[in-house]
């Protein structure tokens, strides 16, 4: 029960010629750009691009770095039919993702080391595909050409908690970059500060790191934390204009809510 | 009294600190790794999820607007999705985002008189060739011409490369019938193009 030659390998059919037209499909950088800003992620309008990752479980993990991950292969093993979507074709599945994942299992603080710190250093570090791209992924490649976004932030986890539901929810990929746990504990301390009531304190320290701060890593939730903190400070009608531009610029941001709250006040 | 004062203070704080998700004012790490896998997600998913999107028939104009609401579902299913399920997951959210996409602009164009003959595809992008952005508007009209289901299945094989086994796994149909729509569409796809051409004259 083999599946039927695909209609794309027709050489010279017009079905192929048709189908490949779809192989320059996506978004462009501006809407990149827009789809990032409305989820609240910060960093460089370039998402990861999918081109120029490749089929092959085996060589895909040292040799993509973690900013560039054409995308998650399955953790599954080969059995099952969801483990090896598409084999890395026009959706540029490798497996980098499982490698993540093993590393987030534990098996290897310096593999995570590695990627992380592979992402953090060279700007120009873009993942070296192996068998050379199908020509979909390369039309994606060359058409998202932009350097690359922000190393993968993953916290810390709390060494007490087991994993729970089957998902990994950190790696120790945060100890091998200061700054990112600098970060994630600079944030910490500014909640901190608002819910103990401290909004003066808090303002401060977001001061603080928005001076020191690495790339825009936390760019947004600390916009809304200091929209949060002059609230609270009793200067509403400056939180609330700030709130107000933060919402009509991004309407569906998933800050909606708590900006929300600081405007019923 | 100081008990009254500090009620009154946290629960201020609690109104205020809301996430969407409702998660305490106070970050835990849960939520710092919560947050650290969304952004993982989304610069891993986000140019896939663009053009499985178009593909599945998205137009251009609504492409940010339905790639965001992906992420947005994913964003509040997440800590319901496990590591090694979240490919298949956001395959689900894509199609089921697509169809309703497609759903509201057909209403749309049904309600204006104007079905479209060609798709807005000579406006997206414009560093595309002509030709290419006529053949792309080919390749909506004919797609456009499929049952919704052997559509999904068509952009699922022959755009997106999944095997029909897999296929059968994502949609959680069984791989006869998934292979019936194939044949099905497949045969469609290519006369629909050949009439196309042939009606032509040869002109591309």
């Amino acid at each position: 029960m083999t599946d039927p030659v695909r209609l794309r390998e027709g050489v010279g059919s017009v079905a192929q010629r048709v189908l490949r037209s779809a192989d320059a499909d996506g978004l462009r950088k501006g809407q990149t750009a827009q789809v990032m800003g409305a989820l609240g992620l910060a960093g460089p309008a370039a998402a990861i691009t999918m081109g120029a990752t490749t089929a092959s479980p085996a060589v895909t993990a040292p040799s993509t770095t973690a900013s560039t991950a054409g995308a998650a292969g399955s953790g599954t093993a080969g059995g099952s039919a969801a483990a090896s979507l598409g084999a890395a074709k026009a959706v540029g599945f490798g497996l980098l993702t499982k490698v993540l994942v093993a590393v987030v299992g534990g098996a290897g603080v310096m593999t995570a080391l590695w990627l992380d710190l592979a992402a953090v250093g060279d700007d120009s570090a873009r993942v070296v595909a192996n068998p050379p791209p199908s020509a979909s992924l390369r039309a994606q490649a060359e058409r998202t050409a932009p350097p690359m976004a922000e190393p993968v932030v993953v916290p810390e986890p709390e060494p007490a908690r087991a994993p729970e539901r089957g998902t990994n929810k950190a790696t120790p990929a945060a100890r091998g970059n200061p700054s990112l746990l600098e970060d994630v504990r600079a944030i910490d301390g500014i909640r901190a500060a608002l819910a103990n009531g401290n909004a003066n304190q808090a303002l401060s320290r977001l001061d603080a790191f928005e001076q020191g701060a690495s790339g825009a890593r936390f760019a947004g939730e600390a916009r809304v934390l200091r929209i949060e903190a002059l609230a609270q400070a009793g200067q509403l009608s400056q939180a609330k204009a700030l709130a107000t531009d933060y919402l009509k610029a991004q309407p569906k941001s998933p800050y909606a809510a708590r900006l929300g709250g600081v405007l019923a006040r | 009294m100081r008990a009254w004062l500090g009620q009154s203070l946290q629960s201020k704080l609690a109104a205020n600190s809301v996430e969407v998700n409702h998660r305490p004012s106070r970050w835990t790490e849960r939520d710092l790794a919560d947050r650290g896998r969304f952004d993982t997600l989304v610069r891993r998913y986000l140019a896939f999820v663009g053009s499985h999107l178009r593909r599945l028939g998205v137009r251009d104009a609504e492409l940010a607007d339905a790639s965001q609401e992906v992420f947005m579902t994913l964003q509040a299913k997440l800590s319901d999705v496990a590591s090694d399920k979240e490919q298949n997951f956001i395959y689900g959210v894509a199609l089921r985002v697509a169809a309703h996409y497609r759903r509201a602009s057909n209403r749309r164009d049904a309600a204006l008189g104007q079905l479209a003959q060609v798709p807005e595809s000579d406006a997206a992008t414009p560093e595309q060739s002509l030709a290419d952005r006529q053949m792309r508007a080919v390749l909506d009209l004919a797609l456009d011409e499929l049952d919704e289901h052997d559509r999904q299945v068509f952009v699922l094989y022959e755009l997106e490369e999944l095997s029909t086994a897999e296929i059968a796994n994502l949609l959680r149909a069984p791989q006869g019938t998934v292979k019936t729509r194939l044949r099905r569409a497949r045969q469609a796809f290519v006369q629909f193009c050949n009439q196309h051409f042939a009606g032509q004259g040869g002109r591309q």
